[in-house]
């Protein structure tokens, strides 16, 4: 009574189950999510807080006041430049935790009469090939700063601030 | 003679083999057809995109004044006024962003549950943020914490509190918020130097707004708060009584017509006048406007857009009194008279959405 | 003799039809897998804050009455090209015109200054 017959529909049944059922497994297991797009919203979170920090700093709180980013750079107010940046950069509205740790190099960037200079404003820390941004900031200058002794300061004058700017 | 086979076509016969196989099949099938839909799922990409969510949201607070630009003076008690905010952002003017007016920074984080938004006039949490702020079809689990950095305070915060183990979306934005002026002080001078009874209050529209709008002293979208003190008994030791307030264009002959009484209206925005710090001003009970100490004036946010002045005119305060009080044939409403003139204070905007 | 009985092979053939279908809406999903890259990377594109500062900054001479300054189109052009990779211009006048070209994104404006 019991012979081979009547197995055929089985063993197909059987075999095709096993291919698509493995098929899907594979499928499912090969889509993970690529880490590369995680980096990329680093940067923009850091160089959207960046840009932020040194905006706010290039506004006066009050009518006719100096802003503080013209401040520090005419009196080479390294320290305070970096308190206050550094402020920015940390401050917290208390509802989440987020991490901080951030360095960066400062420099300014400026035209005076034959070609551009540059001066190294502050550098927090030497700067090993880290992920970072760049951001940076026109700075209007009214009276003369002693870091730039090469710039004619009878007029107004812009600079160029630029930062580098990463996390630990 | 027909050979029998398996499957009889004439007969309807399904043989057991056919059948076992073939169920097994289709319950692999309909596992694998259960186990992809859960993968078509991720193809919506919820997981990915709420950075971008997220930081659309903080360009929406921070460098969009809001649509319509002045909707912290719509009443959100009608419904009207309520679909009419488009879209709530917080920046004080389209080219100054960064900078957030403290008006509309208090009636985005004034909101409530769904029970009562209406009739409190309220934002309902969450359906007025989610669709006048984040957008999207998906609704989004979200959190705006604002915190002043210049004074301490405890931060603003709106939206539910952020779970331990999901994936958010996170920005943080750095932004200033502006503090208004306050009140403006004029002093009267004793009736025996002084020549007019009438006191008037100049607003010069124009050049109040020539100064850029974070600075700005605005009496059309912000209060406006008057003290006139220094107030003296006269020669017969009478105090003085107010007998009539008006609000003109100036000049009254050139624009033809424009002066109205200041107790037009009973709702909000409307004037506000307060005799010696506790008695309100009552045009139909001369008696009561005696003076004895101070008067202040309070134009609540919007007073004027409602009554129809804008950033063209000059506008006059007229106060006239039973006796002489100044000299000044205009008090001018401006950086001068200003208490404290407006400044801007550094505050962190954060915003989670999940 | 028997032949081979061909008759279950079309279960067989159901389950490989299906195999492909699977195969193919991976290569969908893997695709879907960059919206994200894509979104933050034209953000990090769009040069946001160069247009708002340099807007700033041209106001803030507009403010100064300083909008004929000597120097002041000549460091902006060349520091902006030289550290930006853009090209920027102005002319002051009325109606103050800005130009701003950084190779991906073009900006112009007119206005007049008191906002």
């Amino acid at each position: 009574m019991v012979n081979d017959d009547g197995q055929l529909y089985t063993i197909e049944g059987i075999a095709a189950a096993l291919m698509i059922v493995v098929t899907a497994y594979l499928v499912v297991s090969t889509t993970t999510v690529l880490t590369q797009q995680d980096v990329h919203i680093i940067d923009l979170q850091l160089q959207q807080l960046g840009n932020d920090a040194l905006a706010m700093m290039d506004t006066p709180n009050k009518y006719w006041d100096k802003s503080n980013l013209s401040i520090f750079i005419e009196g080479n107010k390294t320290n305070e430049f970096h308190n206050q940046f550094l402020a920015y950069l940390n401050a917290e509205s208390g509802s989440g935790m987020i991490t901080g740790n951030y360095e960066y190099n400062a420099t300014i960037y400026y035209q005076n009469s034959t070609e551009i200079n540059s001066y190294v404003f502050y550098e927090s820390q030497e700067y090993y090939r880290e992920n970072s941004v760049k951001v940076r900031r026109w700075v209007f200058l009214s009276d003369s700063s002693p870091l730039l002794p090469d710039l004619d300061f009878s007029v107004n004058r812009t600079v160029l601030l630029e930062v580098q700017l990463w996390r630990e | 003679m027909r050979v029998p086979r398996k499957i009889d076509r004439e007969e309807g016969l399904l043989s057991l083999d056919f059948l076992i196989g073939f169920t097994i099949f289709l319950i692999a099938l309909i596992f694998v057809g259960v186990m992809i839909s859960g993968l078509l799922v991720h193809l919506q990409s919820r997981t990915i995109d709420y950075d971008a969510v997220a930081y659309r949201t903080s360009v929406v607070l921070v460098e969009d004044p809001g649509e319509p630009a002045n909707w912290q003076l719509a009443n959100l008690t009608y419904p009207e006024e309520r679909a009419n905010v488009k879209r709530l952002g917080l920046a004080i003017q389209k080219n100054y962003p960064g900078i957030l007016l403290q008006d509309k920074v208090e009636k985005f984080f004034n909101d409530t549950t769904s029970a009562g938004c209406l009739a409190e006039g309220k934002f309902c949490n969450p359906e007025d943020y989610r669709e006048k702020l984040i957008f999207g079809d998906y609704p989004y689990y979200f959190n705006i914490s604002l915190k002043n950095l210049d004074v301490p305070s405890p931060p603003l915060t709106v939206g539910d509190p952020i779970p331990d183990r999901t994936r958010y979306g996170y920005i943080k934005r750095i932004v200033k918020i502006q503090k208004p002026d306050s009140i403006h002080l004029y002093n009267v001078i004793p009736d025996s130097a002084s020549s007019l009874k009438t006191a008037s209050f100049r607003f010069d529209i124009a050049e109040l707004y020539d100064v850029p709008p974070p600075y700005r002293i605005d009496p059309l979208n912000q209060n406006v708060s008057i003290l006139l003190q220094d107030f003296s008994p006269n020669t017969t030791g009478a105090w003085p009584n107010i007998t009539d307030i008006q609000i003109c264009t100036y000049p009254i002959a050139l624009t033809g017509g424009g002066c109205i009484g200041a107790d037009v209206y009973e709702d909000s925005p409307r004037m506000i006048v307060t005799i010696d710090g506790n008695k309100e001003y009552d045009s139909g009970d001369p008696a009561t406007n005696t003076v004895t100490d101070t008067v202040s004036i309070n134009l609540e946010k919007g007073f004027f857009t409602r009554i129809g002045y804008d950033r063209f005119g000059t506008i006059d305060l007229i106060m006239t009194f039973d006796q002489n009080v100044t000299n000044q044939v205009v008090y001018s409403y401006d950086s001068d008279s200003a208490a404290s003139l407006p400044e801007l204070q550094s505050a962190v905007l954060e915003v989670w959405v999940w | 003799m028997a032949r081979i009985n061909n008759d279950g092979q079309w279960i067989v053939m159901l389950g490989f039809i299906i195999s492909i279908i699977l195969v193919f809406l991976a290569l969908i999903v893997n695709q879907s897998a960059l919206v994200g890259k894509t979104t933050s990377e034209s953000v990090l594109e769009f040069p946001k804050s160069e247009i708002q500062d340099l807007r700033a900054e041209i106001m803030e001479y507009y403010w100064t009455d300083d909008l004929n300054n000597p120097y002041f189109l000549p460091d902006l052009h060349r520091l902006s090209l030289e550290r930006k990779g853009s090209v920027v211009y102005y002319v002051p006048g009325e109606r103050i015109e800005i130009h701003y070209n950084n190779g991906f994104t073009e900006y112009n404006e007119k206005t007049l200054g008191g906002n």
